[in-house]
């Protein structure tokens, strides 16, 4: 299949169950939703490594937030409920709580417990101690939001979040004959997901220079590089790569549904053809270890 | 949203009290059954549709119309939008647990109290009254917003124990006498600095544009009461003050402190 100059080829992306929760950020202005949420995110791009999965998946005016302030939804992926809770609780309390003016929201307010696929997780349950007993609590159309008082004020924090069963690590690969070509492709691919409900790129700017594969010749490591991607090892593995691609960005894509995922890569792969890609493919497993297949093709020719 | 329409028949005797108009317990019921709603009227019993025209359908949502001052409406409701078209009178929405009042007109004594015998006043709900109130509204709540879009009597807030209760006019006499918790908020600016409230200290200034919980509760209330102005856009500034210091010490009165410079409803 060819777009533009591109090739696509003929395989799939194979994707996990994790669980995802959803907050929703406000602060007095986009500065510092941008600040707060550029350090809740942080160190949050594989859980290979991170305790969670973190991204932005779009900002908000003012007119979409509850209590009319800038704001931006940010999601969350752990393959568990409590390691995630954990998680939201950490990066709330040490990166948005200690942030200028923000104030919390769930995200999924839907969620319903009696559905083994929803939970709720304490968030401002558990941060309200750092009230040390001056703390207050309001209810309001059925939910509680924490009153945390702090120096400018109060944070404000909502007492539970909702989290699902989603997906992570739908993924496409974009090559090009350089470094340049290729990353300016991945950048286009990435922008055009930005605006996207229900989907994060978690990975630094939305991009993995350093994909992977499972296993290692290392016995202390279950994950190594993905060597049939690299250009320098060309002649000394299995490689994978079209003889005139010299540099490949991945962009994986965490999502609350398979259809939210889709539709991005179809959005991604379509712009970073555009923008010069000579080479796509997908990364997976063989297709016996993710539940979740993204077959390339099927997708692109998806109206 | 669907619902239930009472008129009062001009010769129907009055009902004893409200206590049995409450949304949920009236919405869901089909036309034949709440015709045979027995209610205590006069000198003895009669059926709900001897007193009152019924038009509309089952639903959530009732609406009276031109029904005498009673007391108790809502009396525990848990449910449900009940909108009285006129005037309330004692104990509105005493003990309610959930659910929606509208009084388009004026309510009296202990809106969202304690029902007969009860230990605290309303867990839940919201009540919008958009005349004026009587004494001790908010008394002993528990939870839920009450706002009164007018003036209210002495003591707003008596022994409050949670929950959120607006006074939209005026500067009520001893607001947040005994209060353990909650909060009483005075939306009227021009009073602000006459008659303080000796028992109320004051903890801090703040501006809507920065507070967060004023601007959800100003929100919540446009929600329950939708006029033209939004609360959130008619109040700039609050002060804050701990109320009642000889109880917990944990109650909250906010009094508006300047009107923006969009024009008040």
């Amino acid at each position: 299949m060819k777009l533009y100059a591109a090739t696509i080829e003929d395989t799939f992306a194979e994707a996990f169950r994790m669980w995802a929760a959803r907050v929703l950020v406000t602060a007095t202005s986009e500065r510092w939703v941008k600040t707060a949420i550029h350090e809740a995110c942080g160190y949050g791009t594989s859980v290979i490594g991170c305790d969670a999965e973190a991204g932005c998946e779009h900002m908000v005016t003012d007119a979409d937030t509850p209590d009319g302030r800038p704001g931006a939804w940010l999601l969350m992926f752990a393959f568990k409920p409590d390691p995630l809770g954990e998680a939201m609780i950490g990066r709330v309390g040490q990166a948005l709580m200690t942030c200028p003016t923000t104030a919390v929201y769930d995200g999924l307010p839907d969620v319903d417990e009696d559905n083994d696929d929803q939970r709720r997780l304490p968030l401002g349950d558990k941060l309200r101690y750092f009230g040390d007993g001056f703390q207050k609590s309001k209810v309001l159309d059925g939910r509680r939001y924490w009153r945390i008082p702090v120096m400018d004020g109060e944070f404000v924090v909502e007492e539970s979040v909702g989290a699902v069963k989603a997906i992570a690590g739908g993924n496409f690969l974009v090559g090009g004959p350089d470094v340049a070509t290729a990353l300016t492709a991945a950048e286009a691919a990435v922008e055009a997901i930005a605006p996207l409900p229900e989907v994060i790129t978690p990975f630094p700017g939305g991009i993995v220079r350093s994909g992977s594969k499972v296993g290692s010749q290392y016995d202390a490591l279950f994950a190594s590089t993905n060597d049939a991607h690299c250009p320098t090892l060309r002649s000394a593995t299995e490689s994978h790569l079209p003889d005139d691609v010299q540099a490949v960005y991945e962009i994986v894509i965490n999502g609350l549904s398979e259809s939210a995922i889709r539709v991005a890569m179809r959005r991604g792969i379509d712009a970073a053809a555009k923008a010069g890609a000579t080479s796509i493919s997908a990364g997976n497993y063989g297709g016996d270890l993710g539940k979740f297949h993204f077959p390339l093709h099927e997708i692109m020719e998806t109206a | 949203m669907t619902g239930w329409t009472l008129t009062f028949r001009d010769d129907a005797p009055a009902p004893g009290d409200g206590a049995w108009l409450a949304a949920d317990r009236l919405g869901p019921l089909d036309e034949e059954a709440l015709s045979a709603v027995e209610i205590r009227a006069g000198r003895g019993t009669h059926p709900l549709g001897e007193l009152f025209e019924i038009e509309g359908e089952p639903g959530d949502a009732v609406t009276v119309r031109n029904l005498p001052v009673l007391d108790r409406i809502g009396e525990q409701m848990a449910g449900g939008s009940l909108t009285i078209e006129g005037d309330a009178g004692d104990h509105l929405g005493a003990s309610m647990a959930g659910g929606h009042i509208t009084v388009r007109g004026d309510a009296g004594f202990r809106v969202g109290g304690p029902a007969p015998g009860a230990p605290r006043g309303m867990t839940g709900g919201t009540i919008a009254v958009s005349g004026d109130a009587g004494e001790e509204a908010g008394c002993a709540q528990r939870r839920g917003t009450i706002l009164i879009c007018g003036q209210a009597g002495r003591a707003p807030g008596y022994r409050m124990i949670a929950g959120t209760l607006a006074i939209g006019t005026g500067r009520p006499e001893t607001p947040g006498l005994a209060m353990r918790r909650g909060t009483l908020i005075l939306l009227d600016p021009t009073h602000a600095d006459t008659d303080p409230n000796l028992t109320a200290t004051i903890d801090s200034e703040r501006s809507t544009a920065d507070w967060v919980a004023g601007r959800l509760v100003l929100q919540e209330l446009d929600r329950i009461n939708p006029q033209p102005d939004s609360w959130a856009k008619r109040v700039a500034r609050w002060r804050i003050l701990r109320a009642d210091p000889h109880e917990l010490n944990r109650g909250e009165i906010w009094q508006a402190l300047a009107a923006t410079t969009a024009s008040p409803a």
